[in-house]
């Protein structure tokens, strides 16, 4: 895989002209998808608000109109559907750019964005504070203070040992993310099974259902700050993808920017997961689709993976908010849909796989 | 070594910097819920402005509104109800159970599927017919927006803690914090504050009268038991049985209630529940009776009986061995609360039948079904129901 990503990369270089052409209008064509389906979202929900009304009710907050509508609507636009759309564009667009820096950072097209931990601490971290506290506020800090206090202790781990960088980090993150994998095992035990256990198993599977306007800004914030540090960056992502030596030997600074990386992906990915809960799949294949479109190169891919993953989470969100009277759970639905998906642009794809 | 330096010190302030981020976020989501909420009441009632005239209890007001009135909630919140009540949603099966048994006509929908068994769902077509809308009560199943196409009125939560976490999401529609289930002496009290809520105060005094019946008739039997007398009762949970929850716990206060010695004796029990415990352990108590409940059914029942490893203890020795009845809803936690009231004539039964010779079962079931769970139990549902649940011998 490192050698086709190079090769590749390589080749884009060479004849950029091609690429150049198409890469454009792959973005732009998937950033006016994700504005359509922004706004289509709002149509869609268990309670029936007309697409008229909402345009009414989004214009009466710039004009004055009179409302001819009940109160109860505005709570459904926005307090109800405006921070799960917008928190599953960011949270989508955040942990596929994640994963596509990681992929690139190890060089490895398997790696998503919880090589380091991070899932497993916020899981733990939510965990703990379902068993002790139960407050919303509370265990949205707690899963992102654990998530962030487990890369820096893999990190810290990683550092204190001699040998190839990038395979310590790995080793000392798996090491980390098992541990507290047994951990939340362990708070799970100790949970009350009547509500504490179901409520940690349910935040485990990941869920929109109970975001605020005012959680989302702080995490929109770390957000798109980590997603804006990254894109400034990306064209220094392939280098290291070329190889330590390679990347030195072309004057790059590989442990400050690798750190720049991990800190940034590490940061978007728990301020996501700090409010949705466990999701996975999306960090991991949204790179993969991404670069079925555009190729290996983060130059390109990494807006692109970005806005597929906006794109991705929104929709499944949308499905599992209207299609059953209940709340199906995010986590469930984004491997159910996404894996036949994905299996079947394998299958169709004309690129070799590794 | 200088740039590891400088990147750990980065490192660190941006996690403090968007921890402060989160704390400084949290609190101004708080302060904002509470300045909505006010505003909330004063559009919509001009009667009270000062909340901190309000007293704990539900205070009509005296306006030209009579439509509503102000009440303050087990939260302490002050709200504004309609006075009558036609619908209302749950967010927990414990509130939604005792809407059922109070008002069945003003419940919306379940909070969750009840029990049955082979098409024998203990309930009229008008009530099973309900749909099932989820709630939020450790399984976060519910969907605002079912909640509010379905215009309840007011909406009850027993978790005291989430509640503004829900009044967010619902808007205008008030959300009332009321503590259904504490233990069993405030089971009177929460029921008469639910009739008074919802408008049907004959009904709830009908419920506190036979929940009080049978506590009499508990504390009569009790004082012909001594000490020496009492049985020990292993409560068993799960899928193998090896699981329990010890005297004290809110989910075992049936067995303490009714005079029955709870084997599981553990110190410390803050947060826990469904303890696992060791088969040794249970062979170690010998229990006289075991009772079997949440998440465990017929097939553990038959399991415990035809172990040889279970065959061991006294309760299976004298086949006193009993499945908690579970239709429409347990009779003995899963969940702990007014569900538990038909329950108490069943257990001290199960554990003194002797003392309870004078006991009619069956008619008292048949009443409360009839009462409260608005269905004519007949004589061959009741067999249905307590099938493996009674000492039949």
């Amino acid at each position: 895989m490192t050698t086709q990503i190079e090769t590749k990369c390589a080749d884009n270089i060479k004849k950029p002209v091609s690429f150049w052409k198409k890469t454009p209008t792959v973005t732009l064509i998937l950033f006016i998808s994700l504005i359509l389906l922004f706004i289509i979202s709002f149509w869609l929900g268990r309670y029936g608000v007309s697409p008229a009304q909402v345009i009414q009710i989004f214009l009466s907050k710039i004009f004055p109109i009179t409302p001819t509508w009940p109160d109860i609507m505005e709570t459904v636009i926005f307090d109800i559907r405006l921070p799960r759309i917008l928190a599953a564009i960011l949270i989508g667009a955040a942990l596929a750019t994640a994963g596509t820096s990681f992929q690139g950072l190890f060089r490895n097209p398997l790696v998503s964005p919880q090589i380091l931990g991070v899932t497993s601490g916020a899981g733990f971290g939510a965990a703990m504070a379902i068993v002790i506290s139960g407050n919303p506020a509370i265990i949205q800090i707690s899963a992102f203070g654990v998530a962030i206090a487990a890369v820096a202790i893999s990190w810290l781990i990683s550092s204190r040992v001699r040998g190839n960088p990038t395979l310590t980090l790995v080793l000392a993150g798996m090491a980390i993310g098992a541990l507290f994998s047994a951990l939340t095992s362990l708070m799970q035990y100790m949970a009350d099974p009547e509500d504490e256990l179901p409520e940690i198993v349910f935040w485990l599977m990941g869920s929109l259902n109970s975001i605020y306007m005012k959680d989302l800004i702080p995490v929109a914030i770390i957000i798109i700050v980590g997603i804006t540090v990254l894109m400034l960056i990306r064209w220094r992502i392939n280098v290291l993808s070329m190889g330590e030596e390679e990347a030195k030997a072309l004057g790059v600074n590989t442990t400050q920017l690798r750190a720049i990386i991990i800190v940034c992906a590490s940061l978007i990915t728990a301020a996501a997961v700090s409010i949705s809960g466990m999701i996975g799949w999306v960090g991991l294949v949204m790179p993969h689709i991404g670069r079925m479109l555009v190729g290996p190169c983060n130059k390109k891919l990494l807006p692109v993976s970005a806005l597929l993953g906006g794109i991705y989470m929104l929709l499944i969100d949308n499905i599992c908010r209207t299609a059953l009277s209940v709340e199906i759970p995010i986590g469930i639905l984004t491997a159910i849909v996404g894996v036949p998906f994905f299996l079947y642009l394998i299958r169709r794809g004309k690129q070799g796989w590794v | 070594m200088k740039v590891k330096k400088i990147i750990f010190m980065l490192f660190t302030v941006v996690i403090s910097a968007s921890l402060l981020f989160f704390l400084s976020g949290c609190k101004g989501a708080q302060t904002t819920t509470v300045t909505n909420t006010t505003t909330k009441i004063s559009t919509q009632t001009t009667t009270i402005t000062d909340i901190s005239t309000l007293t704990e209890t539900i205070t009509e007001t005296v306006s030209g509104q009579p439509s509503t009135r102000t009440i303050v909630d087990d939260a302490g919140r002050s709200l504004v109800i309609p006075t009558t009540i036609n619908k209302v949603l749950c967010c927990g099966p414990v509130e939604c159970i005792l809407t059922y048994m109070l008002a069945p006509e003003k419940l919306g929908g379940w909070c969750f599927l009840p029990n049955s068994t082979e098409g024998a769902d203990y309930f009229d077509t008008q009530y099973a017919d309900l749909p099932v809308v989820g709630g939020w009560y450790g399984k976060s199943t519910g969907n605002y927006e079912t909640f509010i196409s379905l215009e309840p009125d007011i909406i009850l939560a027993s978790d005291a803690a989430t509640v503004e976490e829900r009044q967010q999401f619902f808007g205008s529609i008030p959300v009332v914090s009321i503590n259904v289930f504490d233990n069993y002496n405030t089971m009177p009290e929460s029921i008469l504050k639910m009739g008074d809520l919802l408008g049907v105060e004959e009904q709830a005094q009908k419920l506190v009268d036979f929940y009080e019946e049978s506590v009499d008739y508990v504390t009569s039997v009790l004082t012909n038991v001594s000490e020496e007398d009492k049985v020990t009762v292993y409560y068993a949970e799960g899928d193998g049985g090896l699981s329990t929850d010890p005297s004290g716990s809110q989910h075992t206060e049936l067995i303490d209630f009714c005079g029955g010695l709870n084997v599981a004796v553990v110190d410390d029990q803050t947060g826990f529940g469904m303890t696992s415990v060791s088969m040794e352990q249970i062979l170690l108590w010998n229990p006289d009776i075991i009772i079997i409940g949440r998440a465990a059914d017929a097939t553990l029942y038959n399991q415990i009986l035809s172990d040889p490893i279970w065959a061991n203890l006294q309760a299976v020795k004298d086949g006193r061995v009993y499945l908690r009845p579970n239709n429409p809803f347990s009779w003995f936690d899963g969940p702990a609360g007014m569900n538990e009231i038909v329950g108490i004539y069943w257990m001290i039964q199960t554990l003194y039948p002797e003392q309870c010779a004078d006991l009619d079962l069956k008619a008292k079931v048949q009443e409360f079904y009839l009462d409260f769970y608005h269905y004519n139990l007949t004589d061959a549902d009741y067999e249905a129901l307590m099938a493996n649940t009674i000492n039949t011998a």
